[in-house]
């Protein structure tokens, strides 16, 4: 059967361009339409969702909650996501914003690690996990690249918090614009602004979190 | 088919004993060299070789085993080794650890061999081999609770109910060698020549002897043969790595890694075989010119992903190869936390512990899926923080007059706060409040029993605008989560 497999693909590759199989098809369609994120974060990315292969920076005073909204979606549709060095996540309130926490791993690198182990470790997850989530991340710039690469050649989605070396593909910028207080912490309204490098932008006002702790649209 | 095969394993050794410059790996390299042309290294702390044709050198399987054991005890009497010789990769791999324990070698003869696997238990499998655990588990249901068991059901029924795993499984019950020295079937093998000669003629031939160098310059071939087989998905679990000298001087080894060969691992084999090669001029071995060639080649693969991706816009569960990545991961950095979330339940903010990833089984959710937590009396009402302060972050909470608020005995506030002030002097002011919400825990029992009360505050500074959870022990109000 692997013998077969193997031929199928050599004959395929002899054919660049003409003929695909369903895999290179998925990617290319999963590239095309982007990846699933929730409704109200849809008119964000240009292409409807979060892109395989692309390094997103996530910035501003939401950008935590806003980075788990983006990939809450994709991990009920069973994508798997790996939070890098954010060991002080509140698991609770991560499921709430509607990650399926089954389909979450939590990688922290020791505090002795040096930034040569630090850049290994994220370049292996990158290269598994559909989505990483990393605060801060120490690498050299020229490591950074390499991970950006193999986050491409993977298609993985990675995240980028905090201070980090990256040469990112598209900055998101979540600022609270309104926290909602009655008796209580009701919901805070955030406007996230999306930039990428062909200098497209787009903007969107949602409530995250909302009374429940997901994120939903906000209302005109 | 049998190839009688000779395992010798250190079970104490970590890869920091091989990758740091401790010299017995190198030693023990060096007497596996005069003792058989050829060997394996698996997982950085067995080694494997048939023993065929150096039993014959030595006169005889038990005369090469006994001169294995002396080499070793003479050299390192202190170091735990084990020694096992059997019938297949398998038989050896249990006689040798047999042999760490029982502190000397272990032979099992081939006429042993069928009676001996009878009677194992089907666990074995799991422990020894690369059968998964779920498998074993459906013996056990299945009533199959010795290997001999399983022998009986006989290859068919094994191949009709488990498919490649099951003809595997019977091959290794009945002590058949799976895996080849030099494999001749499945994957064509991936070959990649870095080619130094160039480098040589730019007047590099006299570093081309320094092991750093030449490493550095077989990185980009590294690169692509990582990148060729994994473009074919597929992960190189066996790889030749063959130097030759422009004198014609050879050195060759095979490497094994269960965990699948990258870019940096196959760096760390080239540096401990160039090590061994090139570090003592004295070695007879030692090159009597430069290295103009190395050759990776990969003699056994797997597919990297476990399960075919179906057609369309279902997606394939991805599962396996996060479980080899997060493997990856911990390599590169072996203090590394990986965890996964799962529900504790308890009074504290999150209900959310993490256990460590080698205690859960990924590719079983069924106990880590999301629980609803119901709200109770004193919880932290949704929406929740989003980030927990590690540590926890003490704070003074004063009034319109800067007196200290405190939680009274009715679960009031002394007075409104306006201000939530921090150690380095820095002032936040209060722009909404909610709570106290009292906890009392473990109330039954005086040693562990504890009482605070949480608020909920928004605070601002000049542009910046922040929402806590305070939590007030004692009278000592601390920031425990942020809701960022």
């Amino acid at each position: 059967m692997e013998t077969r497999s193997t031929s199928v693909q050599s004959v395929l590759a002899q054919m660049p361009g003409t003929v695909s199989t369903a895999q290179q098809l998925l990617q290319r369609t999963t590239a095309l339409h982007g990846r699933p994120v929730v409704p109200s974060l849809q008119p964000l990315f240009p292409r409807g969702g979060l892109e395989p292969g692309v390094i997103y920076d996530c910035c501003g005073q939401a950008a935590v909650s806003f980075a788990c909204a983006a990939i809450a979606a994709s991990t009920q549709d069973n994508a798997w996501a790996c939070f890098f060095n954010l060991s002080s996540l509140n698991m609770q309130a991560v499921a709430d914003i509607g990650v399926a926490l089954h389909r979450v791993v939590s990688a922290q690198c020791s505090e002795k690690a040096t930034s040569s182990q630090q850049a290994h470790v994220l370049a292996s997850l990158v290269e598994g996990f559909d989505f990483v989530v990393a605060q801060s991340p120490r690498c050299t710039p020229s490591a950074a690249r390499a991970i950006a690469a193999r986050a491409q050649r993977h298609g993985s989605t990675v995240l980028l918090l905090g201070q980090h070396t990256f040469r990112t593909d598209a900055v998101i910028t979540a600022n609270v614009s309104e926290w909602v207080f009655t008796d209580r912490l009701v919901s805070r309204n955030v406007r996230v602004v999306f930039n990428d490098r062909q200098h497209r932008r787009a903007s969107a006002q949602v409530v995250l979190p909302n009374a429940q702790g997901s994120i939903s649209s906000c209302a005109a | 088919m049998h190839m009688r095969t000779l395992i010798l394993s250190f079970p104490e050794w970590n890869h920091d004993v091989v990758t740091g410059h401790n010299n017995k790996f190198d030693a023990i390299v060096s007497e596996l060299d005069h003792i058989t042309a050829h060997f394996e290294v698996d997982n950085h702390n067995s080694f494997l070789f048939p023993v065929r044709g150096p039993a014959r050198y030595f006169g005889g399987e038990d005369a090469l085993v006994q001169h294995v054991y002396t080499v070793i005890t003479s050299l390192f009497p202190d170091l735990v080794c084990g020694i096992g010789v059997g019938d297949s990769r398998f038989v050896a791999r249990l006689a040798s650890a047999q042999s760490c324990h029982s502190r000397a070698p272990v032979v099992v003869a081939s006429r042993d061999t069928h009676d001996l696997l009878r009677v194992l238990p089907v666990q074995v499998l799991f422990e020894y081999t690369d059968i998964a655990a779920d498998v074993v588990a459906v013996f056990q249901h299945l009533g199959l609770h010795t290997l001999g068991h399983v022998v009986d059901v006989g290859e068919t029924p094994l191949i009709d109910r488990f498919g490649i795993v099951g003809q595997h499984v019977f091959a290794l019950a009945t002590g058949q060698d799976t895996e080849l020295f030099i494999p001749s079937i499945g994957h064509k093998p991936v070959v990649k020549v870095s080619d130094l000669d160039n480098m040589a003629h730019h007047g590099l031939s006299d570093a081309m002897n320094d092991s750093s160098i030449v490493v550095a310059m077989t990185q980009t071939s590294i690169d692509e043969f990582v990148q060729e087989v994994s473009f074919q998905g597929l992960q190189c679990l066996r790889l030749r790595i063959s130097c030759e000298t422009d004198h014609g001087e050879h050195n060759e080894r095979i490497w094994c890694d269960t965990r699948g060969f990258d870019g940096k691992s196959i760096t760390e084999r080239l540096v401990w075989q160039l090590r061994h090669w090139l570090g003592d001029a004295n070695n007879e071995e030692h090159p009597t010119s430069y290295i103009s060639a190395v050759v990776f080649e990969s003699l056994e693969c797997r597919s990297i992903a476990s399960d075919a991706v179906t057609l369309w816009d279902v997606r394939s569960d991805n599962t396996e190869r996060v479980v080899r990545a997060l493997a990856r991961a911990v390599v590169a950095d072996e203090h590394a936390q990986i965890t996964v979330p799962v529900h504790k339940g308890g009074r504290d903010v999150s209900t959310f512990g993490a256990i460590n990833m080698s205690q859960v089984d990924l590719h079983n959710d069924d106990d880590r899926r999301s629980v609803q937590e119901n709200e109770w009396n004193g919880s932290v009402p949704t929406p929740r923080p989003i980030t927990l302060c590690h540590p926890e972050v003490p704070v003074v909470l004063r009034d319109a007059l800067s007196r200290a608020v405190v939680v009274t005995g009715r679960h009031d506030l002394s007075s409104d706060p306006t201000h939530v002030c921090f150690a380095d002097g820095m002032s936040w002011n209060v722009v909404a409040w909610a709570g106290p919400w009292p906890v009392e825990e473990r109330w039954w029992d005086p040693q562990r029993w504890r009482r605070h009360a949480r608020l909920q505050v928004v605070a601002s500074s000049g542009e910046s605008t922040a929402a806590w959870l305070l939590s007030v022990e004692s009278r000592q109000w601390k920031i425990i989560a942020s809701y960022q």
